[in-house]
């Protein structure tokens, strides 16, 4: 009885190992579809404020100069480069 | 015992993807540079380039040895990468000097790993074999992060520690700035009826410069130790459960550098008797080395915030203060 006891017990810890490594897998991949970001450029225009948001491109960095301001002319730089969530694709 | 080694042995393979990829990566952008040599040969020369840290039983100028010992460090590497790449810009060299370290570390860890999982294997130590097993989720964590950060730095995309030099170029605001010492700058700007000194590492390129040495300079032999405040922009690793992108104050040299930058600052600020206040933006490891989260960059508001109150409440009128923005200045200029 005390043998069977103690295989029994092995077992059932074995099984629940094997489950929860199995879980963990599963889960671990659930998390890598959820979480994508991408890079997103803020230009402004340092007088009237006015400013566009557009993708990422090669190349692009804070404070450097781009086109000019469609509202007063004004050489708009970018302000900031920031990564954003993006929905999460099933 | 047998199951722990084979899922460590899968993990493992993973790592080793990962670390393999890298390297093609890296060795692909240098093809594209132009590069003069046999980049993989480069690379792998590279990769396990080490630095044996000083004597610390003696402590006699310890922080001075250590800082010539990156120095050499530094100089070699760069001076490695313009020998087989002479026609690529500063900037462009500095992001494949930071890919090579990505490269490197990815590298470390999967020689680590293979390290433990053979020397457990070899001497049936289960302890070992168990300890890496429970620990496998996050050495692959940190094997993806670095991986991630790859592509920031081929890019050139400003990541998550670069929240201090864009605090600083925010303050700057496109005002003129000299090189003071090697890759970092310093700029005047009027804020407050105050006179700011705000230092920064020299962009777009991704460095960290010598804000250490460059306050130095700056209190001693500019301003001969007429500066009534340091405030200091870092990022720092957050707890978990804590939320990215919030900013606290405290006080203290805000830097998480091997050691001589911030003996340096601690040094300059106790000599003259300036008070040193620093500035945090919590983030985690992997949201500081991979593209800038918009939760941080959306901090560089309140940062500025909290620089005008102090300066408000614990600076007069007239007074100079300097500002350090610390971090890797990747992707942002001045
Ligand atoms: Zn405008």
């Amino acid at each position: 009885m005390q043998g069977l006891d103690v295989y029994g017990l092995l077992l059932i810890m074995l099984i629940l190992f094997l489950i929860s490594s199995l879980l963990r897998t599963l889960l671990e991949r659930r998390r890598v579809g959820k979480e994508e970001y991408e890079t997103k450029t803020l230009i402004k225009c340092p007088k009237c404020n006015y400013s566009e948001e557009r993708n990422f491109q090669v190349g692009d960095y804070v404070l450097k100069p781009e086109k000019k301001c469609p509202k007063c002319g004004e050489t708009m730089r970018i302000h900031r480069i920031y990564a954003v969530k993006i929905a999460s694709r099933k | 015992m047998y199951l722990w080694i084979r899922n460590i042995k899968v993990q493992l393979d993973k790592i080793e993807r990962l670390a393999k990829n890298a390297k093609a990566r890296v060795i692909e952008v240098l093809r594209k540079s132009g590069i003069r040599e046999d980049p993989e040969n480069f690379l792998n020369g590279l990769l396990q380039f080490f630095i044996i840290e000083p004597v610390s039983d003696e402590p006699t100028n310890l922080m001075r040895r250590l800082e010539h010992l990156l120095d050499v460090r530094e100089h070699r590497l760069k001076d490695s990468i313009r020998r087989v790449l002479p026609d690529l810009g500063d900037f462009a060299r500095a992001n494949v000097e930071i890919m090579i370290e990505a490269a490197r570390a990815l590298d470390q860890i999967y020689r680590t790993v293979r390290h433990y999982l053979i020397l457990g294997e070899k001497t049936s130590n289960w302890v070992l074999i168990m300890q890496l097993e429970l620990q496998m989720p996050q050495i692959v964590r940190l094997a993806e992060t670095y991986f991630k950060a790859l592509d920031a730095f081929k890019d050139g995309k400003p990541i998550g520690d670069g929240i201090g030099p864009l605090v600083a170029a925010s303050l700057l605001n496109g005002a003129k700035v000299k090189e003071i010492v090697e890759d970092t700058v310093v700029g005047v700007v009027e804020r407050k009826g105050r006179k700011l000194y705000v230092i920064k590492a020299k962009g777009p390129g991704g460095t960290v410069g010598k804000p250490g040495e460059a306050l130095k300079r700056i209190v001693e032999d500019e301003l001969h130790g007429k500066v009534s405040r340091i405030i200091m922009i870092d990022a720092a690793l957050k707890l978990e459960g804590e939320k990215t992108g919030e900013v606290i104050e405290g006080v203290g040299a805000a830097i998480g550098d091997p050691g001589p930058e911030k003996f340096k600052i601690e040094s300059v600020a106790m000599k003259n008797n300036i008070p040193l206040d620093s500035i945090i933006i919590k983030q985690s490891l992997e949201e500081a080395i991979t593209p800038m989260r918009k939760e941080i960059s959306d901090a560089v508001e309140e940062v500025i915030r909290k620089i005008d109150k102090g300066l408000e409440e614990r600076t007069k009128e007239g007074d100079v203060v300097v500002v350090v923005g610390v971090g890797n200045t990747l992707g942002i200029a001045q």
